[in-house]
């Protein structure tokens, strides 16, 4: 087990007027050595996005933990593969239940699945620092603590909070990566594909030390840039987000509040919280 | 904010196509002049209906995001679909898809996944067909858009405004249309007026297309002036999106090609039929 305490919450609601099992976002995350958390996001267009999302957390979360910038390649690589079972499969099963491919999936089948990918790992190890400069690398420096490292690929993001900075009402900007303003939000982000391994400039990865108190807030990109969007205006969305993640029915409600009455778009919405 | 509704199945949007099927469109076009007006515009249109299909398609089926229309004006003015939904306006995109006039194969070369292209027989659905006769009689064919437009508007008055695309290679020998087109961009969903988008194709070939004018004064003749003030500004949205495909355009261009060749055409024909907020 690790050496430090680290306890993660998470919740998944789908769009408005959607069914819950049409949601294509998934969260996951493996309480063992190393900890690791991981939101995905299926694009909205496309075929078999939302299973492509949680083909992603399934690797992510599988014994085999990325922990550098290659390894999550690779793990990438491994899930790429697998897929092409999982479509046979698909197949196989449409054929089998008298629901046979029509001409309009075929493309999307082709073109192959897309999902956003955010990972977090948590370990008192340090073997990423002589990672290959195969992608973006930006580091952190904070005090010693536990160390952790995360990776992006697309516009879920990570928001780091300190404790002072929780407890402070106004004014604090946390870390947020790998998107940094709300106006930066589109609809095209960088996506793990099916198809091709993802371009060494889409992977972007951040480090550093966290201490106890400290949280993390891994989300999806609607509910992302409302949060941007209250730091920007100086605002502190933390209360908010943890009494939401106090249960399904908090959490649905308070998705329905920001949609209503905050301007948030109507996507599905992941919050996962790691504390420290 | 006017044009921001979301499209979902229970509050989908419209497009209505206008499609010239005057005689002049059995016309030859394009490069290589081996093919009439008629059967390219077919062809495109069949293709779009084919691509807005593909971007509804999720795993449970096509979802009814988009309602369509298409009216065809020549010998007669009226619905272009043919079959079972002849006595329908708007179909469903997820009707459609799932009933298309005929499905036609044809080898493609498509991606292996490796890097490498592999030979494939696909599946090409039909829609509308080529027809060319008689007159253009536009006014007409707006004012059914009008009347036919006010009945869906009733039916979803909170949608994304429809969005018209008028397709035709000559002038109304019905009168003068813009009063037609005026009645129809004024009306509205409460997301904002109906949006009115224009192109001329081009009789002549290696003419270049006059694309996205913001004023009419400089266009070559009446007639383009004519088919600039009956066609829509572009909103926030497409005025991106045709930037996106470098496309000059400043915040009074209007949706309007002019002398389009077949390359034009299907440029205008994919911007006008974005869409943001699918849900």
């Amino acid at each position: 087990m690790a050496s430090h305490q680290v306890h993660f919450v998470g919740l998944v609601v789908a769009k408005k007027g959607n069914q819950p099992d049409e949601c294509d976002d998934h969260i996951g995350q493996s309480p063992n050595t190393p900890f690791r958390a991981v939101v995905a996001d299926g694009a909205t267009e496309g075929l078999l996005n939302g299973r492509w999302a949680e083909a992603i957390v399934r690797r992510c979360t599988a014994e085999s933990s990325p922990d550098s910038p290659s390894s999550m390649l690779q793990a990438l690589e491994e899930a790429r593969t697998a897929w092409v079972d999982e479509v046979a499969a698909y197949r196989k099963d449409r054929e089998r239940t008298n629901r046979p491919i029509q001409w309009y999936e075929e493309p999307g089948l082709r073109t192959g699945s897309f999902s956003t990918l955010l990972y977090l790992t948590v370990d008192g190890r340090r073997p990423w620092v002589l990672a290959k400069r195969k992608v973006k690398r930006k580091r952190l420096h904070q005090s010693q603590g536990t160390h952790w490292w995360a990776c992006a690929v697309g516009d879920s993001c990570l928001f780091v909070v300190t404790k002072e900075g929780k407890r402070r009402r106004f004014g604090d900007h946390p870390v947020v990566f790998p998107i940094t303003a709300s106006v930066d939000f589109n609809s095209s982000p960088h996506l793990v594909s099916t198809r091709v391994a993802p371009s060494p400039g889409a992977v972007q990865e951040l480090s550093g030390d966290a201490r106890t108190g400290d949280c993390m807030y891994l989300m999806t990109d609607a509910i992302a840039c409302w949060t941007l969007r209250q730091i920007e205006s100086r605002e502190t969305p933390w209360s908010r987000l943890d009494e939401g993640l106090r249960s399904k029915e908090r959490f649905r409600r308070m998705v329905d509040e920001l949609r209503e009455d905050h301007g948030m778009r109507n996507d599905d919405v992941s919050v996962v919280r790691v504390d420290f | 904010m006017a044009y921001s509704a979301e499209i979902s199945r229970i509050n989908p949007t419209s497009f209505l196509f206008l499609i010239d099927q005057s005689g002049s469109m059995s016309d030859a076009w394009g490069q290589d002049q081996t093919v009439s007006k008629a059967h390219s515009v077919a062809a495109m249109l069949n293709h779009l209906l084919q691509t807005l299909s593909i971007r509804c398609a999720k795993e449970e089926g096509v979802r009814g995001y988009f309602e369509i229309a298409v009216i065809g004006y020549g010998a007669t003015v009226g619905n272009a679909f043919t079959g079972s939904f002849q006595s329908e306006k708007f179909i469903s995109i997820s009707d459609l898809a799932n009933q298309p006039l005929r499905l036609t194969e044809v080898e493609k070369k498509v991606e292996d996944g490796a890097g490498g292209l592999v030979s494939e027989t696909v599946k090409i659905p039909i829609w509308v067909e080529d027809v060319s006769n008689n007159g253009t009689p536009m006014c007409r064919a707006i004012s059914m858009a009008h009347d036919w437009l006010s009945e869906w508007i009733g039916v979803h008055p909170n949608a994304y405004p429809p969005t018209v695309l008028n397709i035709s290679d000559g002038q109304a020998n019905d009168g003068d249309p813009r009063s037609a087109a005026a009645a129809l961009t004024s009306l509205a969903t409460s997301d904002g007026n109906v949006l009115m988008y224009n192109v001329c194709i081009s009789s002549e070939s290696g003419t270049k297309a006059i694309t996205f004018p913001d004023e009419g004064d400089s266009l070559p003749d009446e007639y383009a002036r004519l088919m600039f003030e009956m066609s829509s500004v572009l909103t926030p949205y497409m005025r991106e999106c045709a930037a996106g495909e470098s496309f000059a355009v400043s915040e009074a261009s209007r949706f309007f090609f002019f002398q389009a060749d077949p390359v034009a055409t299907i440029k205008f024909l994919d911007i006008g039929t974005r869409t943001a907020n699918l849900r």
